[in-house]
């Protein structure tokens, strides 16, 4: 079992790089606004190569000007050999075929997930016991869980994918690995939903995406609603709730999935080696 | 080169296209002069899985789809079936294979598809009609609508979360139809992506002003590193948007093939009324009057009641916050102070609700 730590920020990957873990996957999972540089992306994997970790490119959801750099970074990467790529849009989907050397991950924002929801219940309508099973099983599924959508994917090679701590949704992640998947496992921060119209960069007073200072890297927020009985955490463009990881979800996890993927996030206040490898240390305990 | 909006003005009239949920509804909307509608048609089998909306929304049965669809059809108006699910899984194949098999034999135009499972299913059922890819699939790129395009689709609904010179650029690179939402409830967060079902819980009745999403309840912000001390209380998510009518000219320009209105679950006056006032401003642009077009939209907002039977007009639902549409991404709409009439009104319905 692989551990990788997912960063967009070059001094966490820094922390990254000197940690106990397997690989760093760099670039953001969520805002198109934080993808790197072209030269801080060549940095990035410099140094992480160079510390003799793997390199993991990660893309989130972009619009046309983002897709344009993406292509950017793809051509770059390809010349550095074989390199993994997580992809999170239809369009990065699209254009991974053009770069023979680079090998397309499935991210968490193309693979669906009904359970990611944070409300208590799964349905408004109080109903029996058959019904409530009925429903659990349609719940807790992934889109992946339909052979033509899994044939479809491996179809156009890929082999690794990323899903959610869930534990209702456990049994049926393990279809998909009979299926031949991978399964990268994020762990602590489930995200419930994604703007375009980012709420911590509204909320901090921020003009424009070109402009913004990237509070996001260092701080973020709980919201608190009491009628919908939640606690959610705000970072960046994202809403998240977090996961509770049990020691038998661990060990029943470490079995299965290929990977597990601790993100550099102020929500869980893990921003350094020592965080990283306190947690490395619990998920192997 | 990517041409100004405005190039495209005259190169076609997008068609406008209505939500129903009945057979009444049908007949209203197309009077108000629709293009096409669409609908979802109850899945008996699925009865108690909501996400985002209840079964009320879609249309009871399979033989009033089949009314529907007659009555469409008659007056030269297609009918777009919506394929409720934004994901598929095996065990829901047999329900969904016959559901489909069901509409489409009451003879829908179309199917509007969330799920690239769905669309598999549907390609493997033979069916022949026109295949319209949802906002599900969150393309906000010309690259991820001509990869739908390769898969077969021959419509993409845009993301809503995208500015006009975005989705200006799309229709020109794209090799299918590209339509647009115009009106409604436009998400504060990404469609496709968010897990904030609307499960109807008591709190989402109180929201302010009408709006009813949880992204647009209040919440109590507190800093991650100090949780005993709250910021604010305040609807930190609500990024809500709800009309273009003052883009529509910009929007005609960019070439989309059509205006999609939010509203299977809006009551069926709704409908008709939001039809009606597009239908009149797209046809005031497409004929040159754009004066008479202005004057239109000034006196709409001062009289147009935003949801009926709200007490608010859209210029105090929407115009004086600025929950435009296509607008500046970073907008802050909870931030701007409410005028008089519509403050005044607020501790009405306030008084109303708790009564």
């Amino acid at each position: 079992m692989r551990v990788s730590v997912q960063t967009d920020d070059l001094n966490m990957l820094k922390e990254a790089v000197e940690s106990d873990c397997h690989a760093v996957r760099f670039g953001p999972e969520f805002c198109e606004w934080k993808i790197p540089s072209l030269d801080l992306l060549k940095e990035a994997y410099e140094l992480v190569v160079g510390e003799g970790k793997g390199f993991i490119y990660t893309t989130p959801f972009v619009s046309n000007s983002g897709i344009e750099r993406v292509r950017e970074h793809l051509t770059l990467l390809n010349q550095k050999g074989r390199i993994d790529v997580v992809i999170n849009d239809l369009g990065t989907f699209n254009i991974i075929g053009n770069y023979p050397n680079l090998r397309p991950r499935l991210g968490r924002q193309l693979v669906f997930i009904p359970a990611r929801c944070p409300w208590k219940e799964i349905t408004q309508t109080p109903v029996g016991f058959f019904e409530r099973r009925h429903l659990e099983r349609i719940f807790y599924q992934t889109s992946l869980n339909y052979t033509p959508t899994i044939r479809f994917y491996q179809k156009h090679g890929v082999e690794d994918v990323d899903v959610d701590w869930i534990p209702q949704s456990f049994p049926y992640y393990d279809s998909l690995i009979k299926h031949g998947f991978n399964l990268s496992m994020h762990l602590q921060l489930i995200p419930v939903t994604v703007t375009r119209r980012c709420h911590m960069a509204r909320f901090l007073g921020e003009r424009s995406p070109e402009s913004c200072t990237k509070p996001c890297n260092s701080q973020a927020f709980m919201l608190k609603n009491n009628l919908l009985k939640v606690e959610l955490f705000l970072n960046g463009n994202v809403i998240f709730r977090l996961t509770e990881m049990t020691q038998r979800d661990t060990e029943h996890l470490r079995k299965r999935a290929a990977e597990f993927i601790i993100s550099m996030n102020p929500a869980v206040k893990m921003n350094s080696r020592t965080r990283i490898n306190a947690l490395i240390k619990d998920l192997n305990s | 080169m990517i041409e100004s909006p405005s190039k495209n003005l005259e190169k076609r009239t997008p068609k406008l296209i209505s939500p129903i949920r009945s057979f009444e509804g049908v007949v209203r909307v197309i009077n108000a002069g629709a293009d096409k509608v669409y609908c979802g048609v109850r899945m008996p089998e699925m009865g108690h899985f909501v996400l985002y909306r209840g079964s009320y929304a879609e249309i009871p049965t399979y033989d009033e789809l089949g009314r529907v669809v007659k009555y469409a059809h008659d007056h030269g108006v297609e009918v777009l079936l919506t394929v409720n699910n934004p994901f598929m899984a095996d065990i829901m194949d047999g329900v969904t294979r016959r559901h489909i098999r069901l509409c489409v034999d009451r003879g829908v135009d179309g199917l509007i598809i969330g799920d690239l499972g769905i669309l598999s299913l549907v390609r493997d059922m033979g069916v022949d009609v026109q295949l319209y890819a949802s906002t599900y699939f969150t393309s906000m790129n010309y690259e991820a609508v001509n990869f739908l395009g390769n898969l077969g689709f021959d419509h993409a609904i845009l993301e809503r979360h995208m500015t006009i010179g975005e989705i200006s650029e799309i229709v020109q690179r794209s090799k299918i139809g590209v339509e647009v939402f115009v009106h409604g409830a436009g998400c504060s967060n990404i469609n496709g992506k968010c897990y904030l079902f609307h499960f109807h819980y008591p709190a989402l009745d109180r929201s302010v002003k009408g709006f009813c999403n949880p992204c647009n309840l209040p919440f109590e912000v507190y800093d991650v590193n100090d949780k005993e001390k709250m910021l604010e209380n305040i609807p930190a998510m609500d990024a809500l948007t709800g009309c273009s009518l003052c883009l529509l000219p910009d929007l005609i320009g960019t070439g989309v093939e059509g205006f999609k209105i939010v509203g299977r679950d809006a009551p069926t006056a709704l409908q008709e009324n939001i039809t009606r006032l597009y239908r009149e401003l797209i046809d005031l642009i497409t004929c040159g009057q754009i004066e008479a077009f202005w004057e239109r939209v000034e006196s709409t907002k001062r009289t147009f009641m935003a949801v009926p039977p709200s007490i608010f007009t859209l210029q105090e639902r929407l115009c004086e916050e600025k929950r435009c549409y296509y607008s500046p991404l970073f907008h802050t709409p909870y931030r701007i102070p409410l005028s008089l009439s519509a403050w005044t009104k607020l501790q009405f319905s306030s008084i109303m609700v708790e009564e």
